[in-house]
């Protein structure tokens, strides 16, 4: 049995927006979810249906075995995390993070002890006293994070809590949500439009688009057989490629290439063809060449990315190559590729061709 | 740009010299004799007699009333003031919590209705309104000196467009730490207007301690009359032919306006931001 | 009107909290208001006992009434010299308080505190200053040849009023045009500078229009201050003397109600001035919301 089960969740609003279309988890223990999508894809909503803040329309929502999905939100054991924090500024931190202990009742001395421990878990310690206003963005994340500590409850639920953070802020505050999450051992669900904080937090990871998950799985088996063109292109960073080819009796053909690949799938027709951009290469052990045109260079130190065209091919094609790429190198060099890195898709569909 | 800064500040030092020289006439005034005001009328520097003036204003009823003394009367504004202040605000605060964080039945129309009180200012139904108090039983009462002065939406509006700028996160965040309506307002949203409700407090302050027209018309009693209307009787001893206590007047009317000036002076950065929102 | 996202339900507290706002607004407001418009269609006896229901005869004798035009009148020409002279010195100072750099918030002190001072109490300040016995202003006046009577005259009257009523009102219209000013951003201000040296031109072509959403708005505060709160102001000062010429329409809603007991002919003046607030804020809508804003 799950720690959190979603069955058939349904969110339709009263304007006829059907934000989540039939949605289906089961969250083990312990897990760290991501739901990774862009904005408006369903992701928001789907969590704050689990916190119990929109109703759902369908559905069940289970949490640690009970039903809760028509439980007012402080009922459902959960915790969240908000995107702006939500801290109430007139309190200190420990009075934010006492706040929802004090209102369940709880005896002075043990919301003492656990804000306490929350706040050396999280190095607030000397900061009890400071009112939110008082403290940096990564520190007003910590306390948002406690507040959620605290309570001890079923799940963590973040709805994207690093987004309002610099760059460099976001990497930390990532590992270190990370490494307390598996040191605290509870179940968490977070909201992300961005895949790379997607990939680097999840256990597992759900791409949500348009209000259902397009896959479900670890991040390398997203990473490594994306299943729809959608979550090919969502998921890694420059984007894939995407070609579009013909597939005839197992010959490829894309613009003025044509190969024969050794394992084709079973399809004849159009088909969109992915290649990311870290799969291009310019050593000739591997077993496909493209010629390529090269447009834009942009360094960006440990590699450059060169964007360019195929022959024959519409299509802006980006290359991720290692180490420094010359400037004044010809303008158009080989790539070459491997069969077991080629993504196909079928292009009437857009679902993956095994 | 020297010349036109100096040109500035002339400009400047001219307007505060308008506004500042009739008060100053009548404050340098009335520390002088009444004697030396009728011989000489008004006069620009401050004279012998000290606060003596004030002094009699105060504790006196001093020929302009016959039972009400200045304090009885500065008290009376006092208790107008805090009233209405204190009043508007806490039902205001009330009124706009429930509009904007519940789904009542018939919102749109509470709504309406309530502000379409903005419309109609006290002074287009004072004769009507002083016909419900007198029905009422509530002519010489603070009750009804303040309650029909509430009667509008201003406040209301105020803490209405405040609310709505208060994250929804706040209260989803509550939510989940399981405080309930009244403890969410308590603890959170009231907190949260702490400055809103100065501000607010010092614009109503000011107003309820100027009413005129209102008190004029609902008391008839002495005892529950406030000082800006208290000094509507200097002028029936002056129309009447006779010489008032020139002094004594003028510190009457420095006595009325020093509070809500004193007020306005002192608590300047919550009046300015009061004034603007109240407005808007 | 959803105004949150999330709402607490099933509890009795929006009822608690709403109601005395309710009942205070139903007694003391829409029961006099209803009170007017009722009162505005009957007549009443001399002696208060009896009251007949006339139709619209009330009306009639208001608009056909030579006294009611000329309060009609003069309280439009009123309105419009406060409005035009409290702003217009009130930008002056607002325009001259932004650009100096010493003793900013000094100049602000000094130029508000007036807000806070009653208009009766306004009203018998300038009474005592414009008084023939001992008014020093008075004595200036008529040491420059003008034979001043605000007592017999009616332009004189009118004169002294609308000084003592723009004196009242500039604070408030300062306070706003310095928020305004202090509003156009820095950098806005500094493109202004590069594009346009004559200081005189910026203020036409850039600032002014960026005040003109607060200056619209602050016209709609002047004339309901014009009308409604110079009250106390008229009754300390002039009483409407002489003869009726300082006289406006709230003015006599008081005179004819209140001291003429005519409770039919003021009830009538009231619903008049309910349409034209009614008006004033419709147009408030349809331009200054609509149109002015950037």
């Amino acid at each position: 049995m799950g720690a959190l089960r979603l069955t058939n969740i349904h969110k339709t609003y009263a304007n006829g927006h059907q934000a989540v279309r039939g949605i289906n988890i089961e969250i083990e223990k312990g897990e760290f979810l991501v739901l990774v999508g862009p904005s408006g894809c369903g992701k928001s909503t789907l969590l704050r249906t689990i916190a119990g803040l929109e109703a759902i329309s369908e559905g069940e929502i289970h949490i640690a075995g009970q039903r809760v999905d028509t439980e007012a939100p402080a009922k459902r054991d959960i915790a969240m995390v908000f995107q702006n924090y939500a801290l109430y500024p007139h309190m200190t931190v420990y009075k934010n993070m006492a706040y929802g202990l004090h209102n369940r009742g709880v005896d002075k001395q043990t919301i003492d002890q656990k804000v306490k421990h929350a706040a050396g878990l999280l190095k607030l310690t000397d900061y009890l006293h400071r009112k939110p206003s008082q403290l940096s963005g990564g520190q007003r994340q910590r306390v948002a994070m406690g507040r959620a500590i605290v309570r001890d409850p079923q799940a963590f639920l973040f709805d994207e809590p690093l987004s309002n953070l610099d760059a460099k802020l976001r990497v930390q505050m990532r590992n270190e949500i990370k490494t307390l999450q598996r040191s605290l051992g509870t179940t968490s669900v977070y909201v992300t439009h961005d895949q790379t904080e997607a990939m680097t937090l999840a256990d597992r990871l759900a791409v949500v688009n348009a209000g259902v998950i397009e896959q479900m799985g670890s991040p390398m088996e997203i990473y490594e057989r994306p299943q729809t063109v959608f979550v090919a292109g969502f998921i890694g960073s420059p984007a894939m490629n995407f070609l579009t080819g013909r597939l005839h009796n197992g010959r490829l053909e894309i613009g003025e290439l044509s190969i024969v690949l050794q394992q084709p799938p079973r399809f004849d027709g159009e088909v969109i063809v992915g290649l990311r951009p870290e799969h291009l290469y310019r050593q000739a052990e591997h077993a496909f060449s493209l010629p390529f045109q090269i447009e834009v260079l942009e360094p960006l130190g440990a590699d450059t990315l060169v964007w360019g065209h195929v022959s024959g091919v519409q299509e802006t094609v980006v290359a991720r190559l290692s180490r420094a790429y010359p400037a004044d190198a010809p303008r158009t060099l080989t790539l070459y590729f491997n069969e077991a890195e080629l993504h196909l898709f079928d292009a009437a569909t857009e679902q993956r061709l095994s | 740009m020297q010349r036109a800064s100096v040109f500035d500040h002339l400009i400047l030092w001219a307007g505060v010299i308008f506004l500042l020289f009739p008060v100053w006439m009548l404050f340098a005034s009335s520390t002088h004799s009444v004697e030396n005001i009728v011989r000489d009328g008004l006069q620009f520097l401050p004279g012998g007699n000290g606060f003596e003036a004030y002094k009699t204003a105060l504790t006196s009823a001093s020929g302009f009333t016959d039972t009400a003394t200045g304090l009885r009367m500065m008290m009376n504004s006092l208790i107008m003031g805090l009233g209405f202040a204190i009043g508007k605000i806490v039902i205001s605060m009330c009124a706009a919590y429930a509009l904007v964080y519940f789904r009542l039945p018939f919102a749109t129309f509470w709504f309406w209705l309530i502000f379409s009180t903005l419309l109609l200012p006290l002074e287009v139904r004072i004769v009507p309104s002083y016909e419900v108090v007198s029905q009422l039983g509530l002519l010489n009462s603070y009750t009804g000196l303040i309650l029909p002065l509430i009667a509008s939406a201003t406040a209301t509006f105020y803490f209405q467009q405040f609310y709505k700028t208060v994250p929804d996160e706040l209260l989803e965040a509550a939510q989940l730490d399981n405080a309930n309506a009244w403890r969410f307002f308590k603890d959170i949203l009231v907190p949260l207007s702490r400055t809103m409700m100065a501000a607010m407090f010092i614009i109503m302050f000011v107003v309820g301690w100027n009413q005129y027209l209102w008190p004029l018309m609902m008391t008839t009693e002495e005892s529950y009359y406030t000082i800006v209307m208290g000094i509507k009787n200097i002028l029936s001893v002056v129309r009447e032919g006779r010489v008032p206590q020139y002094n004594v007047a003028f510190a009457m009317v420095m006595l009325a306006m020093l509070p809500p000036v004193a007020v306005v002076v002192f608590f300047q950065r919550w009046f300015i931001q009061g004034l603007v929102e109240s407005e808007k | 009107m959803l105004l949150k996202r999330v709402h607490f339900s099933g509890s009795p507290i929006p009822y608690i909290f709403i109601v005395p706002q309710l009942l205070i607004i139903a007694v003391f407001f829409f029961w006099p208001a209803c009170q007017a418009v009722y009162l505005s269609f009957m007549l009443e006896d001399p002696w208060g006992l009896s009251s007949t229901f006339v139709w619209f005869e009330n009306y009639q004798v208001l608009f056909s009434s030579a006294e009611y035009l000329s309060t009609t009148l003069f309280t439009l020409v009123y309105c419009a010299l406060v409005v035009f002279f409290s702003l217009g010195l009130a930008l002056l100072l607002a325009v001259k308080a932004n650009s100096v750099i010493h003793g900013q918030s000094a100049y602000r002190l000094l130029l508000t505190w007036v807000y806070a001072v009653a208009p009766a109490v306004a009203g018998i300040t300038a009474y005592f200053l414009f008084n023939r016995h001992i008014g020093v202003l008075f004595q200036w006046i008529t040491q420059t040849g003008w034979a001043f009577a605000p007592e017999t005259n009616a332009f004189d009257a009118s004169v002294m009023l609308v000084l003592v009523s723009v004196w009242k009102q500039v604070p408030v219209n300062f306070v706003f045009f310095l928020a305004g000013l202090q509003g156009i951003s820095k950098s806005l201000r500094e493109a202004a500078q590069l594009d346009c040296a004559s200081g005189f031109r910026r203020f036409w072509t850039i600032t002014f229009p960026l005040l003109a959403p607060t200056a619209f708005f602050l016209m709609v505060i002047n004339i309901t201050y014009a009308f409604f709160d110079t009250f106390g102001l008229i009754d300390t000062l002039t009483q409407g003397r002489p003869g009726g010429a300082t006289t406006t329409m709230v003015y006599k809603v008081f005179q004819d109600g209140f001291l003429g007991a005519d409770l039919g002919l003021s009830s009538a003046q009231s619903v008049v001035l309910m349409v034209l607030v009614l008006l004033l804020t419709v147009f408030q809508f349809l331009f200054v919301e609509r149109r002015v804003h950037y």
